[in-house]
């Protein structure tokens, strides 16, 4: 682009007048050139336009849950509401410690359990686990599930609800999936590798992380029965391991 | 100042700098990915990182290009972690045509799908400059750019726009 300060033809004019319609220089031109008057009052009129159709209407504010700043380099996870701290599955030292830990002060991350990190999340999203039969749109469905993530079958059950979240650092897909019994939260965890299946809960709900791969899946409910269902069901839709 | 004392004075800065520049952010994020799911997600990650960050905004002046360039940068991580691929205007998904047909105005809705379909190139800087009120040298900045080569992409984005609206005008 020339120097927009030295208008001397119709095209330095509307090149100048084409990125900025403010530009305010090349007056002189402008004096003798009808054209450039009209071109000029056209882009002023196409930008009142552009700024019309660019002002798409807004959702209201949704604050995620901000972490303590102590850990936020830690983990962008919301710590659980201390009524929900109960681990019928664990009564393990490290456990008990961690639950002190986590009524009395604020529990270092690192030190939560995957599954004690999954009913965390849950409990902080705990509006997904609601009975619907209203279900995500296949769209979204497959951003929020990559192909090389997972394949999910619609025959295996109506996902209500799809978000990433962030687990340990990572994005996961976050499904929960209208079981027999109740919703079933299902989350896809390439990155979070387990030694073998571990059972979780905290009385409310039960729990299991199924290695799967390099990674694992965390599947959650209220019924043992819808587990027992979708563990296979959906270990089988996993792809990322093959 | 107590830590407690601290911890509300930087809530409150944090919810003024949301409660001013949260639509600039959904919108900004909404023209770089052109899906409204995604933008939300984007909008989420960015105000965690906004958050966890907030102290190494000094300058108040600069909040609303440090938050766009959060913005930018949780957008681009986002579609590293999907690989996804660009959208196609001629593949619009429902939700997105549902963002453009949302005014209700038929010119409107018009111009928001060509708006859509330029190129990633030609769209940023114009959301840019129209929606955010950035000057040529502030976009040229925000993207690692010439200013040379904003203005040019500036002209070419509103030549596509202008040839657009003229052929919707024909065709009625």
């Amino acid at each position: 682009m020339k120097d927009r300060t030295m208008i001397e033809t119709c095209e330095q004019y509307r090149e100048a007048v084409g990125a900025d319609p403010a530009f305010d220089g090349g007056a002189q031109h402008l004096v003798g050139c009808a054209e450039c008057r009209v071109y000029r009052d056209e882009m002023l009129a196409l930008d009142a336009r552009i700024a019309k159709a660019l002002a798409v209407p807004v959702p209201p504010l949704d604050l995620p849950d901000l972490p303590d700043i102590d850990t936020a380099n830690v983990t962008t996870l919301g710590r659980r509401k201390p009524s929900r701290l109960w681990f019928a599955m664990a009564a393990s030292v490290a456990i008990a410690a961690l639950i002190g830990f986590r009524l009395f002060g604020n529990a270092p991350a690192d030190a939560m359990t995957l599954g004690d990190q999954v009913l965390a999340h849950i409990a902080h999203e705990s509006f997904s686990m609601r009975v619907s039969d209203e279900g995500v749109s296949d769209a979204r469905l497959a951003r929020i599930v990559p192909a090389n993530i997972a394949q999910l079958d619609p025959a295996d059950g109506l996902v209500t609800y799809a978000q990433s979240c962030i687990i340990n650092g990572h994005a996961v897909p976050h499904l929960v999936v209208q079981g027999r019994n109740g919703p079933v939260t299902v989350l896809l965890m390439p990155h979070e590798k387990v030694d073998g299946p571990q059972s979780f809960g905290d009385g409310e709900l039960e729990g299991v992380i199924l290695p799967v791969g390099a990674g694992s899946i965390a599947i959650v409910g209220q019924d043992p029965d819808d587990l027992a269902r979708y563990e296979q069901t959906i270990r089988n839709s996993v792809t990322w391991s093959t | 100042m107590n830590s407690s004392q601290a911890g509300t004075d930087r809530r409150r800065r944090f919810d003024q700098l949301v409660g001013v520049y949260h639509q600039d952010m959904y919108r900004y994020a909404l023209w770089l990915c052109r899906d409204r799911a995604v933008a939300e997600d984007v909008v989420q990650e960015s105000l965690l990182r906004a958050w966890k960050s907030l102290d190494a905004l000094r300058d108040a002046d600069a909040a609303k290009s440090w938050l766009l360039t959060i913005v930018r940068r949780e957008n681009a991580r986002w579609f590293e972690r999907r690989r996804l691929e660009t959208v196609d205007v001629d593949d619009l998904t429902p939700a997105q045509q549902a963002e453009i047909a949302e005014d209700g105005d038929d010119t409107i809705a018009e111009l928001r799908a060509a708006i859509f379909s330029l190129e990633d190139d030609y769209r940023e800087p114009l959301v840019l400059q129209v929606l955010m009120g950035y000057s040529t040298n502030e976009i040229a900045e925000h993207m690692g750019l010439k200013q040379g080569a904003v203005l040019t992409r500036l002209h070419r984005a509103r030549l596509k726009l202008k040839a657009s609206v003229h052929d919707q005008e024909v065709v009625q």
